[in-house]
């Protein structure tokens, strides 16, 4: 820990440890863009290594390339950075299927990061705008629980909102 | 491997994805399941926020004339971010009033009542919520009855009408101010408050004299203005300010306008909620051609700062208001028109 040489800055490593016992060391900086981890480290202080029983290695792998990203870029005032960020935060998205989509939001919500969570809710919210009912249902896995008869009428009230 | 995640907590659905559809998608989605009906339609002053504070300042609505028949009014919603007309509205009950008049809207909630020049007090009030195509009418007001208001001798000039919201006390105020006119043209004035929250009005305190200009009213930062003259001329000129929180009137003086030219001037509420005088004086070497200037109010010295002056523009015939993005929405012969000034405005 306590190197000699004057040059490199000191930047504390975390571990982090998640539910399937993979591990990452990643930059304090990078792991306090979410709120949590931000959290546990102002608590405990000296802790170094930090246990997220709750997220699977795949996905805190994911969130953690997402903080990385964004924390470099803070670190840079130039302007155009600003650009870059949401172009890559599109490609970040893009491709996801729904399994990992909510995986990812699940944990990015667990752990705080308030900027995951709106970039993966918005994608979220994209894909069931504008789609009809039964699909919107199919996407979150609902049942339809009216009595035969009441969803016509919830229709026929607000029939404008299908037009 | 991880298990597959078929669906998300209720919690996120409800109070992170829903809140980002549009209304017509909230309206549909009511048939979903009972739950989600439930959290829909309840009264959920979350959903309600957290709607209004994502969509804020997204759109623009313009009220104009059409300029075909039958109607007389149209409605136009612009988008704020595309420049692009998002829906033209029918307003609901337009044949009940003698000659209809928007007397403000906010969040999303427009009231809608007669001309300030109909001189009848009993005329309804609607607030109408075009997203929900919802409307009803308010409580008739403490002046709706002449018999009340007007003494012998004097009858109803003018009725002017101002809408708006105060974060603070959450709630929306429409205030009224009635010119009376008795003997001798004396004037006097009396006002009125309704507030949403307790359904009811209530009379308020006395406004400074003045005569009635311009029965536009722009609501920003829970104060509603109107431009108002008390003399005969321009240098008499000043703002009518009513505090929604306080409930009084304040004086607010106009900016310096080469009085000599000015053809019209018009409050408006720019994108970042500060109140904006736009007016517009004819160009010095053309006399058909206007130029347009715009100021803002700094609250904290309750001044105007000059943001810019443009033109000249060829074709103005009525100012309509703008978005300090760097929009100015005119009417020229029943055409809505925009300028979209290039320069980005500093705050």
């Amino acid at each position: 820990m306590s190197s000699s040489s004057t040059t490199t800055t000191t930047t504390r490593l975390l571990m982090l440890k998640a539910s399937d016992g993979v591990t990452f060391e990643v930059e304090e900086a990078v792991a306090t863009k979410l709120g949590a981890i931000n959290n546990m480290v102002e608590e405990e202080g000296s802790e170094d290594l930090i246990c997220l029983p709750n997220v699977n290695g795949k996905f805190l792998g994911m969130v953690l390339e997402w903080c990385k990203k964004h924390a470099n870029n803070n670190t840079n005032s130039d302007k155009g950075n600003d650009e870059v960020n949401k172009w890559w935060d599109k490609e970040f998205v893009m491709d996801l299927d729904q399994n990992t989509l909510y995986h990812l939001l699940m944990a990015a919500d667990y752990l705080s990061g308030t900027e995951l969570v709106d970039l993966l809710t918005e994608k979220v919210a994209s894909m069931i705008r504008g789609k009809k009912v039964e699909e919107i249902r199919e996407t979150f896995k609902i049942k339809s629980d009216f009595l035969p008869g009441q969803e016509e009428e919830i229709r026929k009230k607000n029939s404008w909102a299908f037009e | 491997m991880t298990p597959p995640l078929t669906t998300l907590p209720e919690d996120l659905i409800f109070n992170e994805i829903l809140p980002r559809l549009p209304v017509k998608s909230l309206v549909r989605l009511q048939s979903v399941c009972k739950p989600w009906q439930r959290f829909l339609t309840g009264p959920n002053r979350r959903l309600v926020s957290m709607h209004l504070w994502r969509h804020r300042n997204k759109y623009v609505m313009i009220k104009h004339r059409r300029r075909y028949a039958p109607a007389v009014h149209a409605i136009t919603l612009l988008s704020r971010e595309r420049t692009i007309l998002v829906d033209s509205l029918q307003i609901p009950f337009e044949s009940h009033f003698r000659f209809m008049r928007v007397a403000g809207s906010c969040n999303g909630l427009v009231c809608v009542t007669d001309s300030e020049f109909s001189g009848a007090p009993e005329l309804p009030i609607i607030l109408w919520n075009p997203s929900l195509r919802k409307f009803r009418a308010l409580p008739r007001s403490i002046f709706s009855s002449v018999l009340n208001t007007v003494e012998l001798h004097e009858r109803i000039g003018q009725i002017v009408h101002g809408f708006g919201y105060h974060p603070v006390l959450d709630d929306h105020r429409l205030v009224r101010i009635l010119y009376l006119y008795g003997e001798f043209e004396v004037l006097r004035i009396r006002s009125e408050m309704y507030s949403l929250r307790t359904n009811s009005w209530k009379e308020v305190g006395e406004p400074f004299y003045h005569r009635f200009l311009d029965a536009t009213c722009v609501a920003s930062d829970g104060v509603l203005h109107w431009i108002v003259s008390s003399g005969s001329s321009l240098h008499f000129d000043f703002v009518l300010c009513f505090d929604l929180r306080r409930e009084e009137f304040r004086r607010l003086e106009m900016p310096h306008i080469s009085l000599r030219s000015r053809l019209g001037t018009r409050l408006a509420e720019s994108a970042e909620g500060r109140l904006c005088l736009i007016a517009c004086t004819p160009h010095e070497a053309a006399d058909d051609d206007k130029m347009v200037h715009v100021w803002d109010l700094n609250y904290e010295g309750f001044v105007w700062e000059k943001k810019l002056s443009v033109g000249p523009f060829p074709r103005i015939d009525r100012l309509l208001g703008c978005g300090l993005n760097g929009e100015i929405y005119l009417e020229d012969k029943g055409w809505l028109c925009m300028i979209r000034v290039v320069m980005r405005l500093k705050r």
